[in-house]
């Protein structure tokens, strides 16, 4: 559960591992020259010349993946809710959230683009990738209460709201959580596909640029930026899902 | 720890059954009998146990008398009324084998969460009092994972009582704990029960604790479930220790067990 000194070094042993294993491929070029070693992309990153367009870029695309966390976090959760405190539209909801669901990224981007100003747009794809990972933690979360719990509420005669509030809700934060952390690199993801179209700041033009003009170290550094970024997230609310599984879950 | 602490209490309510029938359809067009024409009556501000072999239908009784489901066919009243309406004006107080305390809340938070789940003012002193009688008053404000099973027992215990409740559902509430810390409890819950008097039915497989805890012990056979049997426990309270040691006491419990058995192997 928590990410103890142990797990970070483990973490960062793995971390290394993948880093010296991409010098090695990059460095005897066993992948061809499209693969650069791992410390010439870091160099180029860190460049004076460059790093000003790629912390330009990475703060576009994360501020629009943040945006699209919780905007997609919001509506799922909304989802979750209306569906269990009504469960006569549960049935229709869930079918609702499957169907956004099955809509390929890549095809919500290309209809978000045509319906969305291009600013909106790396938001909202970002928002409707997240929508459904969280409407499932939340639908999950909300029912999580073991029986004997709602039934000592229901022999006291409580309310369905204060059920919900004083033990479905508190119960459900550990799921939420857990969805949350999965989400933040599915947001990156769809902040990137959603600039793909239109936008002209961010990473996705940055790497549809790079790859077009054959700039193989931008390429690489755009790509890495992206991962650090999205791990980063994903560190974070880790974090966060361990403190709500600390105190809201049964031991 | 008055019994008009919090503004609705009343006289203790009967309890009565008649010809009880409950079916559960699992599947294949099949039903299962899980109560068979059960008849039962408790008086008000007396305390039955149910004693029966697993799967005799004890914990549907008491799901019954929580209000949770209805019987198939026959009648179930609590005070002359349909248990759901009793738990409709928060008049039932229950405690299960699982101890169902909200992990994020303390001990005493618990204990007063069902003044928080009926939309009433937080009677601190009553929680503080009943915390007290339960003896964990050491530890109100520690969370159920930092408790022992004993402990966190007592608390569900306590929770049961904090509404001072016109009936008093117990499901087995010791069945997990170990042989002494069983013990302790049910001498703590006949000595806070000789207080209060609440009509009070608790359901158990274990003889002993129910002749030492009750009045009346209502002996249920295998599936379909049926009392075959209530017996009067004669000992005055309040009752103690000593009790347990007595030729009488042991000679009730191995009548009781051997009826146990008979109802076991008859069905």
């Amino acid at each position: 559960m928590k990410l103890g000194a142990q797990q970070l070094a483990a973490g960062a042993i793995g971390l290394a591992g993948v880093f010296a294993l991409w010098e090695l491929v990059g460095r005897c070029g066993l992948l061809g020259p499209s693969w650069p070693p791992f410390w010439r992309v870091a160099a180029y990153i860190l460049a004076a010349d460059h790093r000003a367009l790629l912390l330009d870029a990475a703060g576009q695309t994360l501020s629009e993946a943040a945006f699209g966390l919780v905007a997609g976090s919001i509506a799922g959760c909304a989802f979750a809710l209306v569906a269990v405190l009504v469960p006569a539209a549960a049935a229709g909801i869930d079918r609702f959230a499957a169907i956004v669901n099955g809509i390929p990224v890549i095809a919500i981007g290309a209809l978000c683009a045509v319906t969305f100003p291009p600013a909106a747009n790396p938001i909202v794809v970002a928002s409707l990738a997240v929508f459904f990972m969280l409407f499932v933690a939340a639908t999950v979360g909300l029912n999580a209460a073991p029986a004997a719990q709602r039934d000592v509420l229901r022999v006291l005669g409580a309310s369905r709201w204060t059920t919900f509030r004083r033990l479905q809700l508190p119960a459900a934060l550990p799921a939420i959580a857990d969805g949350l952390r999965l989400s933040a690199p599915v947001s990156v993801v769809g902040a990137i596909v959603g600039e793909w179209f239109a936008a002209e700041r961010g990473l996705g033009p940055l790497l549809v640029n790079a790859m077009q003009n054959y700039q193989i170290d931008l390429l690489w550094s755009a790509a890495l930026i992206g991962a650090l970024g999205s791990a980063t997230a994903y560190l974070i609310l880790s974090g966060v899902r361990a403190a709500a599984a600390r105190r809201y879950l049964p031991r | 720890m008055t019994s008009a602490a919090n503004g609705n209490a009343g006289a203790p309510f009967a309890i009565r059954l008649r010809d009880v029938r409950v079916t559960f359809a699992v599947g294949g067009g099949k039903t299962l009998s899980a109560l068979d024409g059960v008849d039962l009556d408790v008086p008000a501000a007396t305390f039955c146990a149910v004693i029966g072999p697993s799967g005799c239908g004890k914990s549907t009784l008491l799901r019954l008398l929580g209000g949770l489901m209805r019987p198939s066919s026959g009648s179930v009243t609590i005070g002359g009324r349909d248990p759901a309406a009793i738990a409709a004006a928060h008049r039932l107080g229950v405690a299960f084998q699982d101890h169902a305390l909200l992990p994020w809340l303390t001990a005493r938070e618990n204990v007063a969460l069902p003044f928080r789940a009926v939309g009433r003012p937080v009677d601190a002193r009553r929680v503080d009092d009943l915390l007290a009688a339960v003896g964990i008053a050491d530890f109100a404000a520690t969370r159920p994972a930092e408790l022992s099973g004993g402990m966190r027992q007592r608390v569900a215990i306590a929770r049961a009582l904090v509404l001072d409740p016109g009936v008093l559902l117990l499901d087995e509430p010791f069945g997990a704990l170990d042989a002494v810390t069983r013990r302790h409890l049910n001498l703590e819950v006949q000595r806070i029960w000789s207080e209060h008097a609440i009509t009070t039915l608790l359901v158990t497989h274990a003889v002993d604790e129910a002749v030492f805890l009750a009045d009346t012990v209502a002996v249920m056979s295998r599936r379909p479930g049926r009392v075959e049997r209530v017996a009067a426990i004669p000992f005055p309270r309040p009752r103690n220790r000593s009790l347990l040691m007595t030729p009488a006491f042991h000679a009730l419990v191995d009548e009781l067990t051997g009826a146990l058995d008979a109802a076991d192997n008859g069905a």
